[in-house]
């Protein structure tokens, strides 16, 4: 079971962002002004904070940080 | 009479009909196109020749005959691929390198100039070398200032250059750098500009150009250092009938601000040795206090 919590901290550090500000229904989107940089550095963050591989091109700024959490379920593991 | 559009078109046009055809023609085109443009563009020739004559004290005399020849090599440029695209010849055989390029282990960011050759130090990398590198470029599309027949070329140019790659450009849009993350997770390299702000996602950062504060492409000093990939600067550029490729030692992964450094060592370093192959002097942007 992921840790909706740990997944929102790591997106909110990543972007830096209060944690407050992130939610599990929060849309990456709507978080912040996200250029495609901006999703490497989540993909980036949540490879480390996991130990996965997130596959960096299925993320976009259109998913929500529960559908962040699902593709954290099902990324291979390092 | 703004003859700037006319100019454009006809230059385009003998880029066909003389440079693609003969090692003569491509000298023909560099000397026409180079001193055209120095007539015609006086704003950049004043904005590149009194830049280069503060940053490398020398006269405004020596700025212009530099600017000149910086006019030469981006024309060279487009010649010697236009020569090249329509010979079929392989690359190789156009390249000399200084004097076997080191192998670099593992995945890495090349990281070249608007300088010389770019696009045919890419090319050498992939298909001569076997390289498994792919280039971010900007997308041809409405947003891109080229002017329309420059345009056409660049479709051209770039369909060429992937069909003898065999691979797509990455392009620097939404999807750009992720693609790039996950070729250099792959293991594989990528290769790109960095003089300019632009790929990956437009993101820059201020380096000194002496005494002069300008902005690079720091997205992908950003991807580096996320990827903790090397950087190693590449430079190619026309010696005689053969262009000449170097390759400098990696600079070893490290913080955005420690490759913004070294890369701005290295772009004075490049332009003070030699500056006269940088088609940049007029354009960079400059930050303002």
């Amino acid at each position: 079971m992921i840790d909706a919590e740990k997944v929102c901290s790591t997106i909110a550090l990543a972007l830096g962002l209060e944690v407050v500000a992130v939610q599990p229904e929060s849309r990456l989107g709507d978080l912040a002004e996200l250029d495609s940089l901006s999703l490497v550095e989540i993909a980036t963050a949540i490879d480390g904070d996991f130990n996965i591989r997130l596959p960096g091109e299925a993320l976009t700024d259109t998913l929500s940080v529960n559908d962040v959490m699902r593709m954290i379920e099902h990324a291979p593991r390092q | 009479m703004n003859l700037l559009p006319q100019w454009e078109r006809r230059r385009y046009q003998l880029l066909d009909r003389i440079a693609a055809r003969s090692m003569w023609g491509t000298d023909a085109y560099v000397f026409l196109v180079s001193r055209i443009e120095e007539r015609l563009q006086q704003e950049r020739r004043k904005a590149a020749t009194d830049r280069i004559a503060r940053a490398l004290e020398v006269s405004p005399q020596d700025g212009r005959k530099i600017y000149r020849q910086c006019l030469a090599s981006e024309a060279r440029e487009e010649a010697d691929a236009a020569r090249l695209c329509l010979s079929g010849k392989p690359i190789i055989d156009a390249v000399e390198s200084a004097p076997l390029l080191p192998p670099v282990a593992g995945p890495c960011i090349y990281v070249t100039l608007h300088w010389g050759s770019p696009m045919i130090t890419f090319l050498y990398l992939r298909s001569a070398l076997g390289i498994p590198v792919r280039l971010i470029g900007r997308p041809l599309d409405e947003q891109n200032p080229l002017p329309a027949a420059k345009m056409i070329w660049g479709h051209r140019k770039v369909e060429w250059m992937e069909q003898l790659t065999g691979t797509p450009f990455i392009r620097d849009d939404s999807r750009g750098a992720l693609e790039a993350r996950s070729e250099l997770l792959a293991g594989r390299s990528i290769f790109a500009s960095v003089d300019v702000p632009a790929a990956p996602a437009g993101r820059s950062r201020v380096i000194d150009l002496f005494g002069e504060p300008i902005r690079i492409a720091s997205g992908l000093l950003r991807l580096a250092a996320l990827t903790k990939v090397p950087l190693v600067p590449i430079l190619g550029h026309s010696r005689g009938q053969r262009i000449f490729i170097a390759q400098e030692e990696p600079i070893p992964a490290g913080s955005e601000q420690e490759l913004s450094d070294a890369v701005g060592f290295w772009i004075r370093k490049t332009l003070r040795h030699q500056p006269d192959q940088w088609w940049l002097w007029p354009f960079v942007r400059v930050e303002k206090p």
